[in-house]
């Protein structure tokens, strides 16, 4: 018998040969800890997949944008009236437009926050772990949460705040208010999480630029997205977007 | 660009520089949307449509199913990129003016029909993992990367990062998946 640890090995470098195959499969029926060392494994495979992806995708956006940047404007030929008269009054229209759009519609908050606003996973607690005997206030808080169940995830996770006031109790609190779109309240938790710098601080700097952008605070949503971008450790792309059109 | 691209290998885009990405994408996006404008997709959905195809094209050669290199980058492309529109365009329910044939919605190129197109989402658990995994050291998180994300050997590990032998990137390994171990235990409660 081939020793597990080099099956596993073998298994995610592609090298299983087909006899190796067999014994992995065979093992992953019968070794209840080959299988849990298994599982463990291909999710972490799994999740640096992820992460690798999400950062392709913000160089993507990089390079998008670059390109957008660079565009050459194209030159109009000479001695044609025509077209230059043509683009003139383009280059009027479009200013024109421009102008009305920046002083009678100024930006689109509501639009900002829609694209922007993704409600943060579940993180803490893992509700299938304790099946239905686990009937934890915490439990039934998070299932709430997840299932889109707004008032009554604010309701149990208050309660929850009562006996538990934790880090992560704020957070998600805050993220039922904001899913609900009670933003007063969202941003008083958002700002007692980043008080505490821990874990969910630039999380909580990420939701509280949102909702000043949904309740139209310029100047608090840029100030809290430059903190979020110095902090450099989550969404600092996308936070550098929203800026960008911000200004 | 058709001969800096033909050159470009599957060990190259596996090494996946910052400058070989660029390359690849600046060279096969205008082709590509023009290739989209016949859709009646906006111009951004395109541009969308184009980055989530040069993604999924990525991820397929990290993941092993792409073996070989069976035609031009911009073809796999393409493929990847019309399935991703016919699967928009379902999705939207969308009207669509035109001559091409729906019943060809979701079908997918010879070419391209092994690939993973829709990657599942996180489950709760590994969110939790993604969280400990984004705490580990820099240097763990690119050795396990190496290995797990871009397939690398211990050899070609040892190599590419001139570690001694063989040992000592092997026992760095499981250092790392023990960190990893005892961080997610102590967090769950």
């Amino acid at each position: 018998m081939m020793d597990k640890e080099l099956l596993l090995y073998n298994y995610f470098s592609n090298q299983l040969t087909a006899e190796e195959q067999k014994q992995f499969d065979d093992l992953l029926k019968t070794d209840v800890e080959f299988k849990e060392q298994f599982d463990f494994e291909k999710n972490l495979k799994e999740v640096i997949r992820e992460k690798e992806t999400d950062s392709l995708k913000s160089k993507l956006i990089g390079f998008e944008k670059d390109i957008e940047d660079t565009v050459p404007v194209r030159e109009l030929p000479k001695r044609n009236y025509q077209k230059w008269a043509m683009a003139a009054s383009i280059a009027l229209l479009v200013g024109l437009g421009w102008l009305g759009y920046n002083n009678f519609s100024g930006t689109d908050y509501q639009e900002l926050y829609n694209d922007n606003f993704q409600e943060y996973p579940n993180t803490v607690y893992a509700i299938t772990r304790g099946t239905e005997t686990d009937s934890s206030l915490e439990r039934e808080a998070y299932v709430a949460y997840e299932t889109d169940d707004n008032a009554k995830a604010i309701q149990l996770f208050t309660e929850l705040k009562e006996t538990y006031d934790s880090e992560s109790v704020n957070f998600y609190l805050a993220q039922s208010y904001l899913k609900n779109n009670q933003l007063t309240e969202a941003n008083t938790l958002l700002s007692e999480v980043l008080e505490k710098e821990g874990e969910f601080a630039p999380q909580a700097l990420w939701y509280l630029s949102l909702s000043y952008i949904k309740s139209k605070q310029k100047e608090k949503a840029i100030k809290s997205l430059n903190l979020l971008i110095a902090d450099g450790r989550y969404k600092k792309n996308e936070a550098e977007v929203l800026l960008d059109e911000l200004d | 660009m058709e001969n800096t691209q033909a050159e470009i290998t599957l060990e190259d885009l596996r090494k996946g520089s910052d400058d070989l990405l660029r390359l690849v994408y600046e060279s096969n996006r205008q082709k590509f949307l023009n290739y989209a404008r016949r859709y009646n997709l906006s111009e951004e959905e395109n541009i969308d449509v184009y980055q989530d195809a040069y993604v999924i094209f990525y991820d397929n050669i990290m993941s092993g199913k792409l073996e070989s290199l069976s035609s031009s980058i911009s073809t796999y492309l393409f493929s990847i990129g019309k399935y991703l529109i016919f699967d928009k365009m379902r999705k939207n329910k969308k009207v669509v003016s035109g001559d091409f044939d729906l019943s060809r919605v979701g079908e997918t190129d010879e070419l391209v029909n092994t690939f993973e197109m829709e990657p599942q989402s996180l489950t709760t658990e590994q969110e939790l993992l993604k969280k400990h995994f984004g705490s580990l050291g820099d240097k763990c998180q690119e050795l396990l990367t190496l290995f797990y994300y871009r397939g690398f050997t211990i050899q070609e590990i040892m190599e590419a990062k001139n570690y001694n032998n063989e040992n000592v990137v092997k026992s760095a390994k499981s250092r790392c998946m023990k960190t990893l171990k005892e961080k997610i235990q102590a967090n769950t409660y």
